[in-house]
């Protein structure tokens, strides 16, 4: 099993802008909607947010399946708020609720949509050019190396069991299955640590000092670029003003 | 004689509390091809990371070109050396092929106009250079490989350093890296290599090094592959073309051939001295 990061697409213009403006604006986009207590302006940001993808051509239906599992969280956890809230007798639960899967569901397009347009050494780059620390950056660089090996040897030691005869119980409360599926995390978590280690021998016998040195840096962003960031953080922007009631002065 | 490496009563204990070094004393000599030999466990791996300055002597020493591997200079070591890991996905994990052989000459604040002479040389050197694009995970294992000693060769060091090269590798791709090992020795550098392989061992080296629990058990050229009490005592087998003289009786050869082509070309001198029967 192999996890693609590189989104193989023909180049679109969503991907073409500039890495370093499309993430300081969807920090700034996330910031603002969190901040967003109105359900329907959320959905309204959600809207607009969906078509500026599909007008940018970016590939919304595979990258749809990408962002389920995150989706579906998000879904369970605003649920569990949701229910937790009613129970303890609080107004408009359900619409809290809302309003924090809103929140979650517009921070997960804006930040999935970026990072899936971007390559692996723009983000890297993007990262190190807004000051995130070195070690973080390592972090996000090495889960993402990474991930093709882990899902390999878990696919390795899965086909090892299978070989010697083991199938998947019927439900959750098959103890085997939960041993069995117990240990292998274990073992997987193990054998990260080593290759882990492995990895930073690897790095120190060519050099490694600890510092990521950057080979080349891509153009400077333009005009196109700009605006576009813009237009990514103002609608957020524009709705919380509007909710502050920044509309309403004007009109009077 | 110059020496590359002098390792002096150099004893290891991992953290888990293994000793995986017990006194090792050995040269190798510059520009040598130089296999060492053990089962597993012997402590080959153990001995090349102190080669590198991965690992720094806990006792005894270790000179790299007449300098001493301690931690004020490892960074210079790592320059004089170039380790290749067992496992090329330990070593290979930048995005793409070029990336990652430019690594080690970026670490070592090359500029950019000379890592990118580097990479070109060691892609080639390796036959790789339509693949400085890829991403090395889309790459096969013998491919793989070849990046990690790109990424090594790309750092110029006086000293090439392989652990198993030949682990989980295909005839070709053996094949290969026997060429690029051949082609790196003749430009002058010092290649050892760890191996479990007798039979490339004793056809590629010309200094073999056998270790066993963690200390040296022979030292000496190819002829050391000859002698029953060190194959015995080190759990290694004869190679192919030993084998096959010593199953021969009243046999007496002034010296063993190294690979098949000689062997058969003994066998056709000898062949041609049996008188023809009608």
């Amino acid at each position: 099993m192999r996890m693609e990061f590189y989104p193989e697409e023909k180049d679109y213009f969503f991907k073409k802008t500039d890495g370093r403006v499309k993430l300081v604006s969807a920090i700034f986009s996330i910031a603002a909607l969190s901040t967003i207590r109105t359900w329907e302006y959320l959905a309204a940001c959600l809207g607009f947010y969906i078509f500026l993808l599909c007008l940018t051509g970016f590939p919304v239906l595979k990258w749809m399946r990408r962002i389920f599992f995150p989706v579906l969280f998000a879904g369970a956890m605003s649920a569990a708020a949701a229910f937790a809230n009613f129970y303890a007798g609080r107004q408009y639960a359900g619409i809290d609720g809302a309003v924090l899967f809103l929140r979650a569901l517009c921070a997960i397009v804006v930040l999935s949509s970026v990072i899936y347009s971007m390559s692996f050494r723009e983000l890297v780059f993007s990262l190190k050019v807004l000051h995130v620390p070195d070690v973080l950056v390592n972090l996000i660089g090495f889960t993402i190396r990474y991930a093709n090996i882990l899902t390999d040897e878990l696919s390795r030691m899965k086909k090892a069991r299978k070989a010697r005869g083991y199938s998947k119980g019927r439900n959750f409360w098959h103890t085997a299955t939960m041993k069995v599926i117990g240990q292998t995390v274990a073992v997987l978590f193990l054998r990260s640590y080593e290759r882990s280690e492995r990895v930073y021998q690897a790095m120190l016998s060519r050099g490694y000092g600890g510092d990521i040195r950057l080979l080349s840096a891509p153009a400077r962003p333009g005009k196109k670029d700009f605006a576009f960031g813009a237009l990514m953080a103002g609608v957020p922007l524009f709705f919380k003003v509007a909710e502050m009631g920044a509309f309403s002065w004007i009109m009077r | 004689m110059d020496y590359a490496v002098e390792i002096h009563n150099l004893a290891f204990r991992h953290k888990d509390g293994t000793v995986a070094l017990r006194g090792v004393t050995m040269k190798v000599k510059k520009g040598s091809k130089t296999a060492i030999l053990g089962h597993n466990g012997a402590g080959k791996s153990t001995l090349l990371f102190h080669l590198n300055g991965i690992y720094l002597p806990q006792q005894g020493s270790v000179k790299i070109l007449g300098v001493e591997v301690n931690r004020k200079n490892e960074k210079l070591v790592r320059k004089m050396v170039g380790l290749v890991f067992q496992d090329p996905d330990d070593q290979v994990f930048s995005p793409t092929v070029w990336d990652d052989v430019a690594f080690g000459p970026a670490n070592f604040g090359l500029p950019r106009e000379e890592i990118e002479i580097r990479v070109k040389e060691a892609l080639r050197a390796v036959v790789m250079e339509e693949f400085a694009d890829k991403m090395p995970f889309h790459l096969s294992y013998g491919q793989r490989k070849r990046v990690a000693i790109a990424g090594v060769l790309a750092v110029k060091p006086e000293i090439l350093v392989l652990d198993e090269p030949h682990a989980f590798l295909d005839p070709k791709s053996k094949e290969n890296l026997f060429d690029i090992l051949e082609k790196e020795n003749q430009d002058g550098r010092t290649v050892i290599i760890a191996t479990h392989d007798v039979d490339f061992a004793y056809e590629w080296a010309d200094e073999i090094v056998v270790m066993k629990e963690g200390r040296v058990l022979a030292q000496g050229g190819t002829e050391v592959l000859c002698r029953e009490e060190i194959i015995k005592g080190a759990g290694l087998e004869f190679p192919k073309v030993v084998r096959f003289f010593n199953r021969i009786h009243g046999l007496k050869v002034e010296k063993a051939p190294k690979t098949i082509d000689e062997a058969a070309e003994l066998v056709n001198k000898l062949l041609k001295n049996i008188p023809q029967r009608d």
